[in-house]
């Protein structure tokens, strides 16, 4: 039996203090005891956290297909990147600007792919990601120039921690940098958490429900749908800033649509329309690429080729009735698969096909492989899932709002009418 | 004039190559209303295959290695569109368009693990136009008129674009036949109009669903295959032409073939038309590196203009 409390009792509020404390004890020990690369690490995947965030947004919260936050990601962090170096602008007031061009560009690709139903948002944000980063070298206005191009662009004023604060050693700026990076993320949390829950927030979640019933509702679907995207673009561009202000370096090789199939990655292990998902599938996709890189050398081929057998194993014994029958079914499609497996590897001799690489090609593939393995066995995320176990132990009871003291209460007993209308 | 001329014909080589990607797509938004984004993927897979049978290890003639290859990338795409695709609901989106990225994902690091990222020598007799019977005989007989040298009107033809166009034309008049002709191809545009009321008729949606695939992924194959000596085979082969083949496929209407190779070609023409006017000539850098913006904006263009594109069935639905 969970434990039960209602939601806005002194349980509620010390269950809820508790949880904060933790994170925030886990926030501000984590830089410490990490070391400065990791901690590096750690801001790129809250910059992560916040791009999925705002994808999430966009796609979780209101169902629409919008497969572009890499480039909106690149253009903060370009944005940024030029008005520091080329406009002596500072750090901070490059956030405001650099979401601004990502709302301004969300809204370009959104207000005419929106007006359509179907895939076609799909459609131009996928060629609009795919297309950034040689557009980011096309002769117009510069744009080679502020982009730097092929190269990339140094940001040569770095963030510093200044000489008045002892904690921080300048020879490791990252954990400075970390806390710089957590505030904001913290913030775009904050009011994204906030968002969703507003009149706002839940007008976009009734679209993506029924969006006949919203239209009826009086949800205008179009102003909604545009402003809601080019929200999650402007969450992009802050998270593009993020990520200048972390590497202090931007190139167009790093937002690619490799990136935003990372995004994509994080988004659904940690959970469609889930605010907390957004972190949790951050940290798997940074730290989840640096260990396969460096902890995970086998033949690309022999996992997929382990990974089909596996999975027709579990279809063919799933058919079966009897737990013997199952084993049996398992057990024999295990062996011949595998049989078959090494006589095929053996007969075909392809140089390659048994090569231990772990870099670059190894992780994408198990992003792949861990991306439609989540959309088929558990597409509610690692949080979704968490929630479901978690109410295994801690329920905690909605309370329905208070009626306006001049209500006037026209069915006294709720059960009692519902009794009588089914009788 | 000459210039103009050969701006025409470039971009019709160009149009060749996206509408190969774009058809395919077409072919499998018809099937299941939905854009499959592995398309690029699942052609160069394919267009791998007959390397490794022509080149690689058995060293067989291009033009068996091709059926091959066809078959084998047909049976990969039935098997992706059964075990992957066929539980899910097509009405909701969001599972299938993850499914087809992360297949996406999936063979591009595949043929990244195993061939690697550079670009693979492809010997002559692996290209597929020569070996043909009749067809490589005559081209390769006009060798001066077909060159990579300017030819006697002033005007460079490469050898195989020709050849390129005319087999997509017959890919083309192919594809007509098997859907307008047979009793397949009939379920199957039944299934594509109203799949309910085909699954009443007694058609049977699933066979018709992995025929779809089975029929894109194999004419996917023969597209890589006819198109790798010129784009060069590697895995990223289909990456940029992905762009190109999403705006081809919204040009002509998502749920026309006919239409995706004329928005194929159109892309194509306009690509090098106007970037080579518009675009600076005189740095012809700025013309590497501008193209890709060009289907971007188109796409934005169809969109905002004329949403079904040009040949597309218009969906009654209000917003």
């Amino acid at each position: 039996m969970p434990y039960q409390f209602k939601a806005g009792s002194a349980e509620h509020r010390t269950y809820r203090l508790v949880g904060y404390g933790l994170l925030a004890v886990v926030m501000l020990v984590l830089p410490f005891i990490l070391p400065e690369f990791q901690v590096t690490r750690l801001n790129r995947a809250m910059a992560m956290a916040v791009a999925i965030l705002g994808l999430n947004l966009v796609l979780g919260f209101s169902g629409l297909f919008a497969l572009c936050q890499s480039a909106f990601i690149a253009l903060g962090a370009f944005a940024s990147a030029s008005l520091i170096m080329d406009h002596g602008w500072d750090y901070w007031m490059t956030i405001p600007a650099g979401m601004l061009l990502a709302f301004l560009v969300g809204l370009m690709l959104g207000v005419p792919a929106l007006k359509i139903k179907g895939l076609y948002l799909a459609m131009s944000t996928v060629a609009f990601a795919a297309a950034f980063p040689s557009l980011t070298k096309v002769e117009f206005f510069g744009i080679p120039e502020r982009t730097g191009g092929a190269n990339g662009r140094e940001i040569t004023e770095k963030l510093n921690p200044p000489d008045w604060m002892p904690v921080f050693d300048v020879t490791e700026p990252g954990r400075y940098r970390y806390f710089l990076i957590a505030a904001l993320a913290l913030f775009a949390f904050w009011a994204v958490g906030n968002l969703v829950k507003s009149r706002p927030g839940r007008a976009v979640i009734s679209i993506r429900d029924n969006e006949i019933g919203a239209a009826v509702s009086g949800v205008e679907l179009r102003r909604f749908k545009v402003l809601n995207f080019g929200l999650s673009a402007a969450i992009g561009g802050l998270a593009g800033v993020m990520w200048a202000m972390n590497s202090g370096f931007v190139a167009e090789q790093d937002y690619t649509f490799v990136l935003m199939v990372d995004l994509l990655v994080g988004l659904v292990v940690g959970g469609v329309a889930t605010v907390s998902g957004a972190v949790i599938g951050a940290i798997v996709v940074v730290f989840g690429r640096w260990l396969v890189q460096t902890y995970f050398n086998y033949s690309l081929t022999s996992i997929l080729w382990l990974v089909g057998v596996v999975a027709l194993a579990v279809y063919l014994a799933r058919k079966q009735e009897s737990i013997k029958n199952k084993i049996m079914t398992a057990t024999a499609v295990l062996v011949v698969g595998w049989g078959l497996g090494l006589v095929i590897f053996a007969a075909i001799d392809i140089p390659g096909l048994y090569q231990l690489d772990g870099d670059g090609p190894l992780s994408q593939a198990v992003f792949g492989i861990v991306l439609i393995g989540f959309v088929f066995f558990a597409p509610q995320g690692i949080v979704g899932s968490w929630r479901k176990l978690w109410a295994n132990v801690v329920q905690i009871i909605p309370v329905p709002p208070a009626l306006p003291d001049d209500a006037e209460i026209l069915v006294k007993d709720m059960d009692a009418l519902q009794d009588s209308l089914k009788g | 004039m000459t210039l103009f001329l050969q701006r025409i014909i470039d971009g019709l080589q160009n149009g060749a190559i996206y509408s190969v990607v774009a058809i395919p797509m077409v072919l499998i938004f018809k099937a299941t209303t939905l854009i499959n984004f592995a398309q690029g993927e699942l052609a160069m897979i394919g267009a791998f295959f007959a390397f490794v049978f022509a080149v690689q290890a058995f060293n067989m003639n291009i033009i068996l290695a091709t059926i091959l290859a066809m078959i084998l990338a047909a049976a990969l795409g039935m098997a992706i569109e059964r075990t992957m695709l066929r539980s899910f609901d097509p009405t909701d989106h969001l599972p299938v368009v993850l499914i087809t990225l992360g297949v996406f994902y999936i063979i591009n690091a595949l043929a990244g693990d195993i061939w690697n990222y550079q670009a693979q020598n492809l010997p002559d007799d692996t290209n597929l136009l020569y070996q043909l019977p009749l067809i490589g005989d005559w081209m390769q007989g006009r060798s001066s008129f077909f060159t990579s040298e300017t030819n006697r009107l002033g005007l460079r033809i490469q050898h195989d674009s020709v050849g390129l166009v005319g087999a997509l034309l017959l890919m083309l008049l192919a594809l007509h036949v098997i859907l307008n002709r047979t009793k397949m191809g009939l379920a199957f545009r039944g299934v594509s109009s109203n799949t309910e009321s085909s699954r009443l008729v007694g058609i049977r949606v699933g066979r018709i669903l992995s025929f779809g695939w089975g029929l894109a992924c194999a004419f996917g194959a023969l597209g890589a295959i006819l198109v790798m000596p010129r784009i060069t085979l590697q895995p990223n082969m289909m990456l940029t032409v992905l762009v190109y083949a999403l705006a081809a496929a919204a040009f002509g209407g998502l749920d026309s073939v006919g239409g995706a190779a004329i928005g194929g070609f159109a892309v194509g023409l306009l690509n090098s038309v106007i970037l080579g006017y518009v675009a600076d000539i005189d740095r012809l850098s700025s013309l590497t590196a501008a193209p890709l913006a060009m289907p971007v904006v188109l796409l934005l263009v169809v969109l905002w203009f004329k949403p079904q594109g040009l040949f597309g069935t218009k969906t009654v639905e209000r917003v």
